[in-house]
């Protein structure tokens, strides 16, 4: 474990907590909402998955907590994200800056185009701290060879020397894990970290996801599609439809009590490995149609409705809003508040 | 996790840097080798020539309109009587020297325009790309006399009027390459990581740039040689300072009676000019990443 490069931070309450957040996208002269509502906690050292369909505002909502929704067309409309009580929607560019990579960082889907071409991997981790942190060309250096080996590159000494086209697409995303981790951050966002390696790798990797939060101690916001992965590495779910929250809760009550219909659509969707007895493999499931676009949704009503079986007349009238169901489980679900009657 | 999860291999790749591997394409192109060689030449010759072939260039020094070789002067006297030798090793200096500098003038200014075209896009591009279209419409060679004859012809002034004229095709080039970088999620992974707009143009996007760059230097100096030859001719050259282009334009009148007093000049501004487009040539081979093994 190298020194570390910055005090411990004592306050109460959650790291990061994110507050009626809504994010627009201007669209021919309109703002579309691309997320709306959207209110959750992350506490320090705790890992939170974020599962949906791709379309449904995981990526944008990562963004939108390092202040990089793309504007134009993007910005976040209404809310607020606090850091520590800061709230990061009002904060300026220089603010961001030394947030973003500091406090919050991430790591993202394709690893073999995040790294810069032109410098080698040990420039690249070395002005990382640089920027953050002021040390000197050859401290800056150390932390670098330091921070590879620690993301179990071997020979990290000789590495540190080489040009991102010279290694694998496992490598590289553990440099870019490297790369997000020096400084220390309290958050790492990985936004699909796999989805672009092999499955081996891909078990690796996240081998060293846990380890380095058990060393780091950052909390961590993994955004993935993949049941399996939620279910290995998170301790809490967070299910996002078309730019709403509609469950929540822990991971264990998540896989085997999935209360909205679209999170037990997700579940029946993971392809089972073993074969049944009579030799046939089991049809796959899918949830019928797509996510709706943001500019297709209407104001109210629920915007799974249209895909949903058990969808009644109330689902298109009025929009749910998440209701408790228990041991601190939400769901955003007509049906969970009627059964609740 | 162990720490080290993969075996070292017997022998690991030493690790190419961008730059080496680039000169091992350029040096496959000969003729891109020998460009640089003729280049190298006529340099040295311009560095330490008058050092050791001495007469003045300026002065009278036998009769005029002296054939090569019927004197000590090899390469005959031009209608003044002055020493083409000496004209040519000392001119060399000022034609190099404004060729070099207007291209430095032309990248400055197409880099710094192109860039921040391209990197902020909207109304900053529709600004920048407006004044650059603005000067691509100026018919250049008449735009250049103009400058140099509004400010005195220094050899400073001579450079930047190239400079001014000649940047634009730099702007666009920049502003495209930035356009399709800026995009990329290099860029976006830099900005997670809290790299500021100046540090993304200018150590993020600009060395990725590098390549495509350094071909346009390599021509634009051509060119501003050519282009410093063409003002010369028409008279708007130093007076204090021996060029190329100025012993073309002093000795055209005479051209029937002493051919060589414009084509010994002549010779060594084409020599240089295709040096410098080989050189170019070469550059980008040596950056086309098609053309490049690993």
């Amino acid at each position: 474990m190298p020194e570390p490069l910055k005090p411990e931070l004592l306050t109460s309450g959650p790291l990061l907590s994110v507050r009626d957040l809504e994010i627009v996208f201007r669209i021919d002269g309109q703002d579309v909402p691309v997320v709306r509502d959207l209110s959750f906690d992350i506490e320090a050292g705790e890992t939170l998955g974020i599962v949906g369909e791709s379309g449904c505002g995981k990526s944008i909502t990562a963004l939108s907590l390092l202040g990089l929704v793309p504007n134009p067309p993007g910005r976040v409309s209404k809310g607020q994200i606090l850091l520590n009580g800061e709230d990061l929607t009002r904060a300026g560019e220089a603010r961001l800056n030394a947030v973003r990579g500091n406090d919050i960082s991430m790591v993202f889907q394709e690893p073999m185009t995040s790294l810069n071409p032109v410098y080698t991997i040990g420039e690249q981790i070395a002005e990382t701290v640089r920027v953050h942190f002021g040390l000197s060309r050859a401290a800056a250096w150390d932390r670098a060879v330091e921070m590879l080996s620690q993301v179990g590159i071997p020979s990290p000494k000789t590495r540190a020397h080489d040009y991102p086209h010279q290694l694998s697409g496992g490598m590289r995303q553990r440099v870019m894990i490297a790369i997000a981790l020096v400084c220390e951050p309290k958050i790492l966002i990985a936004d699909e970290p796999t989805t672009a390696l092999d499955v081996t790798v891909q078990a690796q990797i996240f081998d060293l996801f846990q380890d380095l939060q058990e060393r780091f101690g950052a909390a961590i916001i993994l955004i993935t599609h993949d049941i399996g992965v939620v279910a290995q590495m998170t301790d809490r779910v967070m299910v996002m439809y078309a730019g709403r929250k509609i469950e929540e809760g822990s991971v264990a009550s998540f896989i085997r009590d999935p209360r909205h219909p679209y999170t037990r659509g997700l579940i029946s969707c993971i392809p089972h490995l073993s074969l049944p007895p009579s030799d046939v493999p089991a049809p796959l499931f899918e949830i019928p149609g797509v996510v709706p676009s943001a500019r297709e949704l209407g104001a109210s009503g629920c915007a799974f409705a249209p895909r949903c079986s058990h969808a009644s007349g109330r689902c298109a009238a009025e929009t749910p809003t998440l209701f408790p169901v228990g041991d601190g489980r939400s769901a955003a679900c007509w049906l969970e508040v009627e059964a609740a009657r | 996790m162990s720490e080290v999860t993969i075996g070292q291999p017997a022998a690991a790749p030493q690790p190419v840097s961008p730059s080496r591997q680039a000169w091992r394409m350029f040096r496959q192109n000969h003729a891109a080798v020998v460009g640089l060689l003729v280049l190298l030449a006529i340099l040295l010759i311009s560095a330490i020539g008058p050092l050791v072939y001495t007469v003045p260039p300026g002065e009278m020094v036998w009769m005029p309109l002296t054939p090569p070789g019927r004197s000590a002067y090899l390469l005959g006297t031009d209608y003044l009587g002055r020493d083409l030798l000496a004209g040519l090793i000392n001119g060399g200096r000022v034609t190099i020297a404004i060729g070099f500098s207007a291209a430095l003038i032309t990248l400055f200014i197409g880099v710094a325009v192109g860039a921040l075209a391209g990197f902020f896009g909207g109304w900053v591009d529709t600004v920048l790309m407006r004044i650059t279209e603005f000067f691509q419409v100026l018919p250049n060679l008449l735009f250049a006399m103009v400058v140099v004859m509004l400010f005195s012809p220094t050899l400073l002034n001579i450079s930047i009027a190239i400079g001014v004229v000649s940047w634009t095709s730099a702007a666009r080039l920049t502003r495209a390459e930035f356009m399709r970088l800026r995009e990329m999620d290099f860029v976006r992974a830099e900005r997670s990581i809290g790299a500021g707009n100046a540090r993304l143009i200018w150590k993020v996007i600009l060395p990725n740039a590098g390549p495509p760059l350094i071909v346009v230097a390599a021509l634009s100096t051509g060119t501003a040689i050519l282009f410093e030859a063409g003002l010369s001719f028409l008279g708007l050259s130093d007076p204090n300072a021996m060029s190329w282009g100025r012993m073309i334009g002093d000795n055209r009148p005479y051209i029937l009676d002493s051919s060589w007093g414009v084509t010994f000049p002549g010779i060594a501004i084409f020599l240089t000019v295709l040096a410098i487009s080989l050189i170019g040539d070469g550059l980008n081979d040596a950056f086309n990443p098609k053309l490049r093994q690993r």
